[in-house]
């Protein structure tokens, strides 16, 4: 038979690379993973060079001669659905199941049954496929933590192979959990270890792999040495070959060693194809040419089978390869492989890889490179054949979606649909990749979302420049989904500058709006409203009245967040009317709720609660009509918990945040969950009750992790404030250098300034005086960027009360006077509260000093010409120091 | 076919075996011989001579031939054996392999195993396991002849000491020299339209032979070309390589068949074209349904397979020759509308495709345009083509010259002009020389 498979059990050279494995896997202080690629530098030389059949022989060997310490699951990414995060987990568990039946992943089962069942309606959960994932791997985590005992009890450790890593290098992400998590995912177990084999070398800059050089160790593959390639030739070739001969220099010379071409050799010269001899006559810069087309000989349907899978690429079974045959005329004479052949043929084939247990085979990747390159071109240059495939296997996709259960195949279907769809006609794949891309997206599903741009991506070479356009514009849109905002917004400016002019002016408002929530992402204010200022204008020429609603909206979000809250609650007001007009009740209530937080924030309590409560009552009438889920309510009930908790209605506050947490406790909405308990801690806050408040906000923290990002750090935050109030200032560092790593990583500038100002004031100024400054000097230079004015005033204050404490009062009150200023500009409730804690510091000091400092603040005030905008603070100093002349 | 000419490769190998076999203190270094060929290409009388060696040096040999032993091949073989030896028992009457060994141990012996393609499955099975049990010894000598490949890959001692060889037809010497050594010899104009039209495929040179001779026709008038047309369709295509195809499928192979033998190097795409251009009663339904052609028309006729050389699907040489000959001189109009076409085709493909396979189109696209040279485009499209194979870069216009060079069939046709495309390529070649030397 053709293309013989070497046995696993006959496994031929490779020495040293499994030496270096078991010593890797055997080694307690090895890196905790190991990562194959291959060794050569030039792509067209990478690929073939036999990385599977090392990663599968390890596997063997892991199983074969470690049984009783390790557990052993194999990864192969060239299967769509490996590099889905859930689908991995679940298969990582299933195998984990079989080696330990005595462990049992029941939470993470319940999770997943749930999870299968709400998926089909996370758009109206008012969650998100980021969330599910999130409760999925709380669930795992769960679970995991049991088997962690047991492992550590029996010594064991498990054991992951990767193979074809570079097909997710880009976006390693997608094979894990959680967001915030790196690949590989250890889903938190203490004794894993992993094998990754990719094609390329780990690029050490990408966000995945920064400084985790100490976590890897690297084993570049290079083809098979002579000596390798002699000893398996002597093993496969049927004739007598000389090793060191002639014949064998120049075999060696024309394969490079690379065992996929010299499998075909050997299959050439077994089956009188040629001689060695002709075979070497070939130059080697032609020898792949001159070797792979033996498969076009399609007088052996096996070669059928092989050409089929080239194409057919993601998967190949019976009922693809029937499909396929019905539109094969077939003659009475021929008999074609059976069912039965063909499925004991199959694995056998040195370069088919078979899909974990299923009936479904794969082409090795660089065979399949190979067959396209040098069969398929040849044998069908103007691709009518491989288009006739397509649209069987399509057929059969089709019919196979109707009733398919479960969401995570049908999604793995819907890609390779999308793929030959695109193959047979870019402007019919076209619209159906952006049918399920955006939909995806709007779920936040973005691993099916990346597989299907993936696929796409295939053919951005066919793409007409608009085309190429749209599938930028759809990767920025990914990449902000995934939180890589910066990625996002490097594609977009790239897209402002060289798109063309036509379909730049065609899809602005889609870019500027796309580029502005990238920026409100990074908290960078004043670009976001610039972005979604210019769209506005250009919707409101276009007459969009929605888009224009939706971008009121973000913009009241914006001025909002920057405390600007009389502009806030301008474009609010607007947007409330849009929404109104045109009959958006959902969105018309979230604009209510967010005009109610800043009515709150501007101590406007009745009008804050009022709107809430408006919007409240809408919330209710949609969910009762089944058109947005309870969280919605859950939403509107915290923020009556905040309206009340900012009017000192304690009790009202506590119990509207009881029955958001009961709704959120019933829609298993994990973020809800962690945001309520940093609301019971705000609440203890306000009783007075401080270890209680920190209890809560722990309670936050453990919730909230891996979780929700901003909830977190919250959590952190408030419980560094609050050691520092209980004068645990060690603590309290503690904390805040937690949360500063943390917003670091989520790019949130708001929260790290914060906690730079929160560490500040715990660290120890007679100790550690230097580190302050550089402390504020970062949270400065942020703040000054990003205009957190807020921001700016708070760090003026902690400057000015170290000062203070040290009893250089000239220096402290510079700094209280650039505090008020700033706050000034922040808004009247904040500069009105700055200026009255600086009268009480005032009034601290010796009484001799007080006319000195205060005439410095009036000066500070009048050089900044700030007297007439803001006469405040003229007055309250003025009055100062007239009134302690007595 | 007794005359003996262009085959001294294959007689060397035998003469060797023999002698080794006569001699006891040699090994015969070629044990097992496969010669390989299309019908009427020799392999029957190669075998025939290794007989005749045989009745000479009176070694017992084994004659099958598979195709007259469709019932039992271990029968045929251990009749024979009996011929030569007192074998009685039960054991051998069920195994050839037990007989051969008997009469091995007499001494040396000689098995012919004719049209081994027509074995089936079970036919195969006894061969090989003959074969392979009998291998280690010295003194067998086995020659096998086929229509087919043969490789005995499950049977690795076998494959290891079979020797194949592909029978070609004869050149125009060769073919001059069995012609003068005929009992009636020809007039040299007639020995060369016999060259001309069989291209030296002797099966077709003994139609034409018989013909001219027995029934006095002269190849040089139209109604006896006719009548040798004729002779060589029914005695060449219908009975030998449309010999087992059911009479009701008979013309749509021998449509297909010569439809296919036009070009020089086919696929899928052409495959379907050329049915839907020149005979659009043997349309499939779809593309895919011509998927299965190749393997149907192998499968009946073997004689179209995957050429690695020319990277592409090749009716034989022999019967392409003579498919092409008949409609040529039948059809002419159709004849060179059809090497219009793909003259057009490869080069609208070689437009379309990138590197090596580009290079490969233009050379076929000047293969069938220069088979055309009648055409009132011909000028024309030489010029288009000469000037797409100019533009290309250095290397693969190197690729274009070095396997232009080698390409006799292709200087052949070219006639005439090949003097004048020689140059333009030359020239062409001089310049890119000079370039070089320059940077």
């Amino acid at each position: 038979m053709m293309y013989k498979q070497q046995h696993i059990d006959h496994f031929i050279g490779r020495s040293q690379e499994i030496s270096t494995f078991v010593h890797w896997l055997t080694n307690p202080i090895s890196p905790w993973i190991l990562y194959i690629h291959d060794a050569a530098e030039e792509a067209n030389k990478k690929g073939g060079v036999g990385k599977t059949w090392l990663l599968r022989r390890c596997a063997e060997l892991t199983r074969q001669r470690r049984q009783d310490t390790t557990a052993v699951v194999v990864i192969d990414f060239f299967n769509v659905g490996d590099r889905d995060g859930i689908l991995l987990a679940e298969k990582i568990m299933t195998n984990l199941q079989e080696i330990y039946p005595v462990w049992s992943p029941s939470t993470f089962t319940e999770a997943i049954q749930q999870y299968r069942i709400e998926e089909r309606q996370i758009a109206d959960s008012g969650s998100s496929e980021s969330a599910a994932r999130d409760i999925i791997f709380a669930a795992l985590v769960e679970d995991l933590h049991l088997l962690n005992e047991h492992l550590a009890k029996t010594q064991k450790t498990l054991v992951v192979f990767f193979d074809t890593f570079e097909l997710i290098e880009q976006n390693p992400g997608v094979a894990v959990l959680r967001q915030s998590q790196t690949f590989p995912d250890n889903y938190q177990l203490e004794r894993m270890k992993v094998v990754i084999a990719g094609r390329n070398k780990l690029d050490w800059t990408h966000p995945n792999w920064i400084g985790r050089e100490q976590e890897v160790q690297v084993m570049p593959l290079a083809p098979f040495s002579l000596q390798e390639m002699q000893e398996y030739v002597k093993a496969e070739l049927i004739y007598d070959f000389l090793p060191q001969s002639r014949q064998a220099h120049a075999l060696y010379e024309r394969t490079e060693g690379r065992p996929i071409l010299i499998g075909l050799a050997i299959d050439v010269l077994n089956n009188r194809i040629q001689t060695i001899d002709d075979l070497i006559s070939v130059a080697q810069d032609k020898f792949e040419a001159y070797l792979v087309p033996q498969v076009n000989r399609l007088e052996n349907p096996l070669n059928w089978v092989i050409l089929f899978m080239a194409h057919v690429y993601h998967r190949f079974n019976i009922p693809i390869f029937e499909s396929i045959l019905q539109s094969v005329a077939l003659d009475s004479a021929i008999q074609t492989i059976n069912r039965e052949t063909l499925l004991s043929i199959l694995p056998q084939l040195s370069f088919v890889r078979q899909a974990g247990s299923s009936e479904d085979f794969v082409l090795h990747d660089e065979m399949r490179r190979l067959v396209t390159r040098y069969c398929w071109e040849v044998q069908d240059p103007d691709q009518r054949f491989r288009k006739a495939i397509s649209s069987r296997v399509i057929e059969y996709y089709e019919q196979e979606l109707t009733h398919i259960p479960n969401e995570q195949q049908r999604q793995i279907f819907i890609v390779e649909t999308l793929y030959h769809r695109l193959y047979v006609d870019l402007d019919d794949g076209l619209p159906y990749f952006q049918q399920h891309f955006y939909s995806a997206l709007r779920l936040r599903n973005t691993s099916f979302a990346r597989l299907l741009f993936q696929e796409v991506q295939k053919f951005s070479s066919l793409l007409s420049p608009a085309q190429l356009n749209d599938l930028h514009y759809a990767e920025a849109v990914l990449l902000r989904t995934e939180e890589n905002v910066s990625a996002a917004l490097e594609i977009l400016h790239r897209l402002k500058n060289t798109a063309d002019p036509q379909w730049y002016e065609e899809n602005q408002p889609l870019v500027l709006t796309q580029e502005g929530r990238c920026y409100q992402r990074q908290s960078k204010f004043l670009e976001a409203t610039n972005s979604f200022m210019q769209c506005l204008e250009i919707q409101r020429s276009r007459g969009d009245e929605l888009q224009c609603a939706h971008l009121l909206n973000n913009l009241g979000v914006i001025f909002r967040r920057s405390s600007q809250f009389a502009t806030a609650l301008k474009y609010y007001e607007e947007s409330i009317a849009l929404y109104k007009k045109l009959g958006r009740q959902s969105d018309y209530a979230t604009a209510l709720n967010g005009s109610s937080t800043v009515y709150r924030l501007q101590g406007k309590t009745e009008e804050a609660l009022r709107r809430c409560k408006i919007a409240w009552r809408i919330r209710r009438d949609l969910f009762r009509e089944d058109k947005v889920s309870e969280v919605q309510i859950g939403l509107s009930l915290d923020t009556l918990g905040r309206n009340y908790l900012d009017a000192g209605n304690i009790i009202n506050a506590e119990q509207y945040f009881k029955e958001a947490f009961d709704i959120y406790l019933r829609a298993n909405y994990k973020g809800g969950i962690a945001t309520i308990y940093n609301r019971f801690g705000l609440v203890q806050l306000a009783k007075g009750e401080l270890e209680s408040a920190r209890e809560w906000f722990a309670r936050a923290q453990h919730a909230s992790q891996e979780i929700d990002a901003e909830q977190y750090i919250d959590s952190l935050n408030q419980q560094g404030e609050i050691c520092i109030q209980l004068q645990k200032k060690k603590e309290a560092t503690v904390f805040f250098e937690q949360a500063i790593t943390y917003a670091r990583r989520a790019i949130d500038y708001y929260q790290q300034v914060e906690n730079l100002i929160g560490l500040a004031k715990a660290l120890d100024p007679l100790e550690q005086g230097e580190r302050i400054q550089q402390v504020l000097q970062e949270a400065e230079d942020i703040a000054t960027r990003e205009s957190y004015f807020n921001l700016l005033g708070q760090i003026e204050q902690t400057r000015g009360e170290i000062s203070y404490y040290s009893k250089e009062y000239s220096t402290a009150f510079l700094h209280f006077a650039r505090y008020c200023h700033h706050m000034a500009i922040y808004n009247a409730t904040e500069f009105k509260v700055a200026v009255r804690q600086v009268v009480d510091a005032l009034l601290g000091i010796p009484t001799a000093d007080v006319p000195l400092i205060a005439q410095e603040l009036l000066t500070y005030w009048s050089t900044q010409q700030l007297d007439t905008k803001y006469p405040e603070f003229m007055l309250a100093f003025g009055e100062i120091d007239n009134l302690m002349e007595v | 076919m007794d005359l003996f000419v262009n085959r001294e490769p294959e007689l060397e190998l035998i003469d060797e075996a023999f002698n080794a076999l006569m001699n006891k203190k040699r090994l015969v270094r070629t044990p097992l011989i496969g010669f390989l060929g299309v019908s009427g290409i020799g392999k029957t009388f190669l075998l025939r001579r290794v007989a005749q060696r045989c009745q000479d040096t009176q070694l017992p040999y084994i004659w099958v031939d598979v195709d007259q032993a469709t019932a039992n091949v271990a029968h045929t073989i251990i009749t024979q054996i009996k011929q030569y030896t007192q074998i009685d028992t039960s054991a051998s009457e069920q195994s050839p392999v037990h007989a051969a060994q008997v009469l091995l141990q007499q001494g040396p012996v000689v098995m012919l195993f004719d049209s081994v393609e027509m074995a089936n499955t079970d036919q195969l099975s006894t061969i090989g396991t003959l074969l392979r049990d009998l291998s280690d010894d010295e003194k067998l000598f086995v020659v096998m002849a086929s229509k087919k490949s043969l490789s005995f890959q499950h049977e690795r001692s076998i494959a290891r000491k079979l020797t194949t060889l592909s029978l070609k037809p004869f050149d125009r010497e060769k073919c001059e020299l069995y012609l003068e050594r005929q009992d009636q010899p020809t007039e040299p104009e007639i020995r060369n339209i016999i060259f001309e039209w069989t291209r030296g495929y002797p099966l077709a040179i003994n139609v034409m032979i018989n013909a001219i001779t027995e029934r006095q026709l002269d190849p040089r008038t139209e109604p006896d070309q006719k009548v040798l047309l004729s002779l060589l369709t029914e005695e060449v295509i219908h009975q030998k390589v449309l010999v087992n195809i059911k009479p009701e499928d008979k013309a749509y192979y021998f449509s297909a068949l010569q439809l296919f033998s036009f070009p020089r190097r086919s696929n899928l795409v052409l495959m379907q074209d050329l049915i839907e251009t020149f005979t659009p009663e043997l349309k499939r339904e779809s593309s895919l349904a011509y998927f299965s052609l190749p393997r149907a028309i192998t499968e009946a006729t073997d004689v179209l397979s995957w050429n690695m050389a020319r990277a592409g699907f090749a009716v034989d040489e022999p019967i392409r020759n003579i498919f092409l000959l008949i409609l040529k001189k039948e059809q002419p109009s159709r004849y060179f509308a059809i090497h219009d076409f793909l003259a057009r085709t490869n080069l609208q493909l070689a437009a379309e495709v990138p590197g090596s396979d580009r290079v490969r189109y233009l050379r076929e696209s000047l293969y069938h345009a220069a088979s055309n040279t009648g055409s009132p485009h011909f000028s024309e499209q030489l010029a288009e083509i000469l000037q797409a194979v100019l533009q290309e870069a250095p290397d693969p216009f190197l690729q274009f010259t070095e396997e232009f060079s080698q390409d006799e069939e292709l200087k052949e046709v070219l006639g005439p002009y090949l003097a004048t495309v020689q140059s333009m390529l030359d020239t062409h070649l001089n310049a890119i020389n000079d370039h070089e030397a320059e940077r």
